[in-house]
Order: C-alpha cells, then structure tokens, then sequence
C-alpha cells in the first residue's frame, strides 16, 4: 500500500547521541495522526527532519512518493506539506492581515516579484479575509501581530500554516499553554481545517488527542512503539507502561 | 471604509503633488549657491540613504560596507565623463549617466550579494566590513583606474544635453538630482509593496517562519541585497556628477558608516525615516562644519543618544504620536509641558557640553579666548571652567529627571488611550 507520508528506518544523530533510532511511520492520506511521547522522545525532531530542517543521519522520508529526506524546507513546502511550531512563530512586526496574506503569496504564484503591487489584488485580499474569517481573527486585521494574546497568535500561527492551501499539515503542540476554553476553541479550529486534509499532530492534551485522532502513534525514546486505533492505542500494554503511566 | 480609504489615497497625491511643486520651486526660494550645493547633496543622499535601508531596515541586514556600490559606481560614471571629455566616448545625454552608475552597482550587487548573503547578523556585517577594506585598499593600490588619494576629476559639461541643458549652472544639476531622486525613492517605495518588498519584513521578522511558506530567504537577501546596491550605484553616480570628482573616501568606511548614521537617525523602521535623516544630518553637516572642527565628536553623540534612548530614530518618534492623533488629539496637550521642560535641559546640557568642547579644543589651538555664540570666554579663567562644568552638570540632572517626567505622562496618555478602544 502506498501511503501519503512514509518514513522509513529513519534514523538521526547529533554528535554521539542518537535521537532519533530507526523510525518506521505510515500516514494516511485524509486522517489525523496524533504523534505522542514523553518529553524528549525526539518528537520535535522528528518534525524537524520530515519538513526538511534537519537531515536524517540515515533512512528516506517519502512524501507522495517522492522522496523529501534532502530537500531544504521550502521546496517540501512547495510539494503542499506544511507544519505550525511548538513556540509561536509568526511575524510579529507585521499586521495580522500581512502575516497571512504573506502565506498566500507562494501558492498563488507571485514567488519573488518585485513588480505586483499585492494591494491591487482583490482576489488576494478576500482570500486573506476568508483565512481571518476561520480562523476569528477579522476583528484584529490591523493589529500587529505581535500585540495579539497567546491563544490568537497560536491561530495565527495554524492560519499562516493553512494560507497556501497545503493539503498536509504538521501541527506541533498546538494547544500547549492554552486555557479550557481557549483549547476548545483550539481543538474546533483543527477539526475545523482537517477537513479535506491530512494532519499530523503532536500533542500533549490526552483529550484533545483521543478526541481528534484517526490514529495514534507513541515514540519513546527515539522509537515508534505502537502505531493503532485510539482505542487499541489506549488498551496497549507497552504504551501503558511506558507512557500512559497506569 | 471605501470612501475614507479612496480619500487617503487622494490625500497622498494630494500632498505629494504640492511636494514635488515645492521642489521645483526651491531653488528660486534659496537661490544662493550655497543652498543650492546643499540641496544637490541633499538629494544624492536621501537615495543612498533610502537604498541602505532597503538592506537594514526593511531586510534586517546591517552592512558596513554599502560604499562600495556608492563610490565604485561614482568612479565608472567619472571615468565615462573623462572619455567623453577627451572624446573617446561619443557624448551621452548626463541623464542617462546614473543608469550605468545603477546597472555597475547590480552587477557588483549581485556579485558581492552571492557571497555575503550566506551568511547572517554578525557574520554578514564582517563580511560587509572586509569588501569595504578590500576596496578601500584597491582604491590606493590600482592607481592606473582609481587615481590613489587624489582621485579623478572630470567635466560634466560635455555638450548640449536634452532639452538644452548644458549642467554648467549648478541649478541643472539641482534639477537633474531632483528627477532621479523622486523616480528612485518612488520605485524604492512601491517595490515595498509587492510580494518581494512584503518578503523581506517577513524575512527580517522571522526567517523560518518565511521558509516554511515557501520561501528560499537566502534569495530574498540575495536580491534585497542587489537593489539596495543598484540603487546606491546610481546615488553614487549623481554624486560624481555633482562633484565632477570622485576620492577614495566615496567608497571607504566613513561613507558607509555616514548612511547608516542617516538611516538610523532618521529611523529604520519607517520608510520616510532615511529621507529625514539624510536631510537632517547633511544639514548640520554642512552648518556645523563651517563653525566648528570638534563637529565630527558631536556627530558621534547624536548617533549614540539616539541609539541609546530613541532606536527608533526621528521619525519612530514622530509615529509614535498617532494613536493619540487618531484616537484622542486632545490628550496631546497633557505631553506639552514635560516636552517642553525636557527640551530646555536638553538645551542646557548642549550648551554646557559645547562648550567646554570648544574650550578644550582652544586650548590645544593655542588661542587664550573663545568667541561663543555671543560671549568670549578665557580658557585660563578657572572660574569659566567652573561655571561651564556646573551647567553642563544642571543639564544632565535636570535632562535625566525630565526624561522620566515625560516617560510618565507618555505612560499616562497611553494607559487613556487603551482604556478608550477598550470600551
């Protein structure tokens, strides 16, 4: 079977210490796939090395059946996978309205010009608008970002993830340092953009996690140690012992 | 929201239009030579100011060496007017000469651009700083194209040029600088508008964030790296003809320290703040120079105040303002009067610290009394000294203490206006 993101036996070292000791991961086309662990499991680095940051020591990444394991981060996003950052990572001195807009650009095939005046573009525009919409940010369109709460920037951050219309998403932590109802709100927007798409989702929030997901995987140091259904995820001895911690 | 954006736009044009009309007019309302001079250098500078920009505040990167496509360009666009002088080149009109000066400054752009931009922060500011050495080395080393410190010296008369103008009379050039000045700072200013200007804030804010959208920010730097350099060259072109004389010192690091100082005075976070600050620091340049040699100290105080209280420079501190303006002009009045206090000891610390400079300088200069302002002083007299030091000491109490004061009421003023969108 062909899957939509393969690794294989994917392997990363720093120095003498290896991080990362042989991944095998399978993900579907159109499902959640909740990646969970406990802390420095090598989950950030696993992100890290599928979207192209770091390069794996040893073993291939395959995205669509092309293999991505050497490519630099930006083409891997071209190919229509893109990923949000476990601390916000937005641009903070632009408006709200700039930092999506400046998602779009790629997709919609203005690359580097330098003769386009993108106020022009209504199209643009109301796209730009359309994100803001989903993800309930219109009323700070002309904010800059930097000034937004915690939880908007975090919507900020999954709403210039999702501009370019990438079909695959990487989300990491999403709803780390979120309230109750901020998380709520968190959890209806990922729901909300999975539609249509396929999510891998690192998270730390059970609920959210037995929630949302098609499929769980549990890494523990460095390894893949159970790949299932939640429900044979929660009834699984090893991830019992080893993480879920009763 | 449509009509008062449309009126905005109508606004722009508006006052950019009674601008330019300003401009033309100048040189008929300062018509003396001098004024003149200052305008031409004036107008050469906000474009090289405006082009460093391009690099530091819009991209994010500091260069110490953006000279280098300034005065190189300067020296290729002499050397063509020195051909045409001596008729190994046929004539060209003088106002195409600034398009080889920006065409020399992309290819070096592009050139020295590959390298630099690979690396980042400190790394490319060195890098920067090494080139502008290097040519500055060359510059006295290949005496056969720079001429060592002497420079090269051509005519700018070189026969009819369009519309009659022959570039004798100082206020052609005016006029020739005046036109490249508003079609560069516009083009500068509409490329911040298109998907590649937009890229290099993103880039400058958050370079990872920028590659994860698709972008290979190495490129961004890389041709942010070439305009600002093409710009600079046709700067550097102007220059020349202005001067008809290019040095070594055009390509040096006193030049390149000179435009960031312009920029950063100015403010690097605004577009018009290059443009006020090459305005301002070519005027008391040009005023200073001729009252006082310790000029060059004060210029290093200026630059290291601003950095250390306004980083935002002159024209930060103007927006800083227009919250109030749009939410509640009134609460403007509160400021007045600890702005005006503030000023006053800014006052007195400057003619405190002035002028025991300028006593200290007499002294080495072997005069006995410096003429001041109105007043003479005796540089023997120890109770000048005494009386200098205790006002200089009062500006510096009373600039510190009123420094808070108008933190305080700025804070207070604020504090209004949040409460105000609140509700």
């Amino acid at each position: 079977m062909n899957y939509h993101l393969e690794l294989k036996n994917v392997k990363k070292s720093f120095g003498s210490t290896s991080i990362i000791r042989g991944v095998n991961l399978n993900i579907k086309k159109g499902e959640i796939h909740s990646l969970i662990g406990p802390n420095g499991a090598g989950k950030s680095t696993l992100y890290n090395l599928i979207s192209g940051v770091y390069k794996p020591t040893t073993g291939t990444i395959k995205f669509n059946n092309k293999n991505i394991e050497n490519l630099p981060s930006y083409e891997i996003y071209r190919l229509g996978l893109s990923r949000s950052f476990q601390i916000t990572n937005i641009f903070p001195k632009m408006s709200v309205f700039e930092n999506i807009r400046c998602g779009l650009l790629w997709s919609m095939g203005y690359h580097y010009s330098t003769y386009k005046i993108l106020d022009k573009d209504k199209n643009l525009n109301m796209k730009t608008n359309e994100i803001l919409e989903q993800i309930s940010l219109s009323k700070f369109s002309k904010e800059s970002a930097g000034l937004l709460s915690y939880a908007d920037q975090r919507a900020l951050e999954i709403g210039i993830t999702i501009a370019g219309g990438a079909e695959t998403i990487l989300l990491d932590e999403p709803t780390a340092g979120m309230s109750k109802s901020e998380t709520q709100r968190a959890t209806k927007l990922i729901s909300n953009i999975a539609k249509n798409r396929t999510i891998l989702i690192v998270e730390h929030d059970m609920g959210v996690v037995f929630d949302l997901s098609d499929t769980i995987s549990v890494l523990v140091y460095g390894e893949i140690i159970c790949s299932d259904e939640p429900d044979k995820v929660k009834i699984n001895k090893a991830v019992r012992e080893a993480y879920l911690g009763d | 929201m449509g009509k008062e954006m449309f009126n905005s736009i109508k606004l722009k044009f508006i006052s950019l239009f009674i601008l330019i009309l300003f401009l033309l007019f100048l040189p008929y309302i300062f018509s003396s030579s001098f004024a003149l001079t200052l305008f031409c250098k004036m107008g050469v500078l906000i474009i090289f100011s405006v082009a460093y920009n391009m690099l530091l505040g819009q991209t994010g990167l500091l260069s110490f060496g953006h000279a280098i496509y300034f005065g190189l360009a300067g020296y290729a666009s002499i050397h063509i007017l020195a051909a045409i002088n001596n008729s190994y080149l046929p004539s060209l009109p003088l106002v195409l000469l600034p398009f080889v000066g920006a065409i020399v400054g992309l290819i070096l752009g592009v050139s020295i651009g590959y390298l630099s931009t690979k690396r980042l922060g400190t790394a490319f500011a060195m890098i920067s700083l090494g080139f502008c050495e290097l040519i500055t080395a060359l510059t006295l080393i290949f005496v056969v194209f720079f001429n060592g410190e002497d420079g090269i010296q051509a005519d700018r008369v070189t026969g009819n040029d369009l519309f009659g103008l022959t570039y004798g009379p100082q206020s052609e050039v005016y006029y020739l600088i005046l036109f490249w000045c508003i079609i560069t700072v516009l083009i500068m200013y509409l490329l911040t508008k298109t998907p590649f200007g937009r890229m290099c804030n993103a880039v400058r804010d958050n370079q990872q964030r920028a590659e994860f959208i698709g972008y290979n920010v190495r490129k961004i730097r890389w041709i942010a790296f070439s305009l600002s350099a093409t710009f600079a060259g046709a700067a550097g072109s102007l220059h020349a003809i202005n001067y008809e004389h290019i040095g070594f010192e055009s390509v040096s690091l006193v030049q390149s320290g000179m435009v960031l100082f312009m920029a950063y005075i100015g403010g690097i976070g605004n577009f018009l703040g290059p443009i006020l600050g090459a305005i301002s620091l070519t005027y008391l340049d040009t005023m200073l120079s001729d009252v006082t040699e310790a000029w060059v100290l004060y210029y290093g105080v200026i630059f290291v105040l601003v950095i250390a209280f306004a980083p935002q420079g002159i024209s930060g501190i103007i927006l800083m303002h227009s919250p109030i303006l749009r939410n509640n002009p009134a609460l403007l009045k509160k400021l007045i009067t600890p702005y005006s206090i503030f000023l006053v000891s800014i006052l007195l610390l400057t003619i405190g610290f002035t002028s025991i400079v300028e006593l200290i300088h007499s002294i080495k200069s072997n005069h006995e009394t410096l003429k001041f302002f109105w007043l003479s002083f005796n540089n023997k007299n120890i109770l000048i000294w005494l009386a200098l030091g205790l006002i200089m000491t009062s500006g510096v109490i009373a600039s510190r203490k009123s420094f808070g004061l108008v933190k305080e009421k700025w804070n207070e003023v604020m504090e209004e206006i949040k409460l105000s969108l609140i509700k």
